[in-house]
């Protein structure tokens, strides 16, 4: 039960600048997800709050207390590694035990504390195993259960999930946010996975190049993603990208593209700023734009709506994942219905697109920032 | 057929396999019979395989100095084992887990000191001992011992603590535990087979050795293999007692290696962690 507290933390790793400038905070018993490709910095700030690594510069408060020159077993913290780090010639139950040793607990309290923890992990059959007799499931949580059985004021997650097949995925990220949410005990939970992000998170943290890029809930980043690799690293598929102009001409504003130059609505024209041929990355989710079949063909120029032609149907059971060929190098993924209702299509077919205006998301294409 | 012919290609993997074997247990074998023999059959041509087995020569042996020097062997081995063994470990720790400038040419320098041959050394130390008062002593032998010992046990060991995962100390450390109390529940149980494996090199290294030990005994710290050569004397070797007598060098070697031998295993197969 407590907050956690980051100040501008900097990580350098011999000449490698890992962590630039995190500040950040954890509110009592949130869920915070660290989200970012792979040396973007999120294991290295999460090893830094666990007392791993030694930070270059910055503070790291537990309930308010520094803990910088804290070891890491003076910190009250649980983690759970990526490979599990399970003790080879220690029993589960030893395993168990393992934390509470440390503390000096009671062994008659220890039994008891173990006996629970392998009710709540459903255990009780392998508590006597070691860990080379156990399937990966199983070892992830031993894991677990060690982490948990202290009640720590703090419980990290390194990608935990990653060693497990798709379908246990699914099952134990279910399974931890029960446990965080039942124990109510502060998390930070590192993936580079934004599906684990979304379904876990309270808070998402999402970090590039050692610098945090947003932070918010999971349907913030989503919807309102605040530069151009937020919104191209959340969602699957991800969100759709065209290069763009703005030009403005007669209070309207159009987005033109070689194949079409699509008007704003009035709305909003009045939210963008932008001067005449200010260049710009128009982005879309898959699920806002609608498909139109179409025959023939009116001159490309005056086209309004972008035009592809469908590279390839990936039915997903209750809808369909459309690939699309909307100019040679540019290949965008639609998010469609599969019910009869909807139009059939089929591999070379042309189609209109129609984006959902109020759904576009507009970018600087030099700064990545977000106008619209 | 195909199961003929897999056991007929099997069967023909064990004539290496035997070949190799008898290479190394034949002369082993052979001098365990002689042991057993008389003199004369163990000169017989061509050697009798089948004789009359005599204890004649343990006899001899058990009533004889050499006991002494056995004696004396066992004490300087697993004096020096335990010692090179502790040391070496503790070493060996902090050399895989804390780097410092240049430690890669200090162990290098540690290593060195194993590849000197004794004859190099063999008149300092017998000088250094000789103003120590420490000529014919055992504190002699297990200081010498050591030295070559620890730098071997260095290497071996941290080879096996190279192998231990970082995040199971890390683990331990995050579980509430402190530097020491990780190396001791943690990295420590993990090397156990190593600590094995280096122990009976160790042990083996210290009863064979017979330069040094000659050259800086004389009378009461005197071990086995320097006895042995003592065996020989002007009326001819009597090559059943020296037999007898080796016989017993190898007891002390062989009950460590099985007291061990489950961790030797486990030390084969070390490396299967997750």
């Amino acid at each position: 039960m407590s907050t956690l507290v980051i100040e501008d933390l900097h990580v350098h790793y011999g000449e490698t600048h890992a962590v630039k400038g995190v500040s950040l905070r954890v509110e009592n018993g949130e869920l915070c997800v660290f989200l970012g490709p792979s040396g973007c910095g999120k294991t290295s700030t999460l090893r830094t709050v666990a007392g791993l690594v030694r930070p270059s510069s910055g503070r790291i408060l537990i309930d308010d207390r520094v803990v910088n020159n804290l070891y890491p077993g003076e910190r009250d913290i649980a983690m759970v590694f990526q490979s599990y780090a399970l003790y080879p010639h220690m029993t589960v139950r030893e395993h168990f035990a393992f934390p509470l040793r440390a503390g000096k607990m009671p062994e008659p309290e220890i039994a008891k504390k173990i006996e629970s923890i392998a009710e709540l992990l459903q255990m009780h059959p392998l508590v006597d195993r070691y860990p080379r007799e156990l399937s990966a499931g199983q070892a992830q949580r031993v894991a677990i259960g060690r982490a948990l059985i202290r009640t720590p004021k703090l419980w990290l997650l390194d990608e935990p999930l990653n060693n497990l097949d798709a379908r246990l995925q699914v099952e134990t990220r279910a399974v931890l946010k029960h446990i965080q949410r039942e124990s109510g005990i502060t998390s930070i939970y590192v993936t580079h996975n934004q599906e684990e992000a979304q379904s876990l998170a309270d808070q998402i943290v999402i970090m590039d190049s050692g610098l945090i890029q947003q932070i918010g809930t999971p349907q913030e980043v989503y919807d309102e993603p605040t530069n151009l690799f937020v919104a191209g690293f959340v969602g699957t598929p991800p969100m759709n990208f065209i290069p763009c102009t703005l030009s403005r001409a007669n209070g309207q504003i159009v987005l033109r593209h070689e194949t079409f130059g699509l008007e704003l609505e009035p709305e909003l024209v009045q939210r963008v700023a932008a001067a005449d041929g200010h260049a710009v990355m128009l982005g879309i989710r898959p699920e806002d734009v609608d498909l139109r079949p179409v025959h023939g063909g009116d001159p490309a120029s005056d086209r309004m709506h972008p035009r592809g032609t469908v590279y390839v149907i990936e039915p997903q059971g209750n809808e369909q994942i459309v690939s699309l060929q909307v100019t040679l190098d540019v290949l965008w993924k639609v998010r469609r219905e599969a019910n009869s209702a909807a139009v059939p299509l089929e591999s070379g077919q042309p189609v209109e697109l129609t984006l959902r205006q109020h759904r576009l998301r507009l970018f600087d294409a030099n700064t990545e920032q977000r106008l619209l | 057929m195909t199961n003929v012919r897999q056991s007929r290609r099997l069967w023909l993997w064990y004539l290496p396999v035997l070949a190799v074997t008898c290479s190394f247990a034949g002369p082993f074998l052979w001098m365990l019979m002689t042991t057993l023999k008389t003199r004369v059959d163990t000169f017989a041509v061509p050697p009798k395989f089948i004789f009359e087995p005599t204890v004649a020569n343990y006899e001899a042996v058990l009533n004889s100095e050499f006991m002494r020097s056995l004696g004396n062997s066992v004490i300087v081995a697993l004096i020096s084992t335990v010692f090179s063994i502790t040391l070496g470990t503790l070493t060996a720790y902090g050399f895989s887990r804390y780097k410092f400038r240049r430690s890669d040419n200090v162990l290098f320098w540690i290593l060195s000191l194993r590849m000197l041959p004794a004859v190099a050394v063999m008149v300092p130390f017998f000088l250094i001992f000789t103003s120590l008062k420490l000529l014919d002593t055992h504190t002699a032998l297990i200081i010498v011992y050591s030295v070559f010992n620890i730098s071997f046990a260095v290497w071996l060991l941290k080879g096996f603590f190279d192998e231990i995962p970082i995040e199971l100390e890390e683990a331990a450390m995050v579980d509430g535990y402190g530097p020491w109390h990780v190396f001791r529940k943690v990295s420590l149980p993990m090397v156990v087979p190593g600590i094995a494996t280096t122990a009976v090199f160790c042990l083996i290294q210290s009863m064979n050795e017979f330069l040094l030990a000659f050259v800086l005994t004389t009378r009461n710290a005197t071990t086995g293999p320097v006895a042995l050569s003592k065996f020989q004397s002007a009326v001819g070797v009597n090559w059943g007692e020296i037999s007898a007598a080796a016989a017993m060098l190898v007891i002390p070697i062989a009950i460590f290696t099985i007291i061990v031998r489950n961790q030797l295993i486990r030390g084969m197969s070390f490396g299967r962690l997750r």
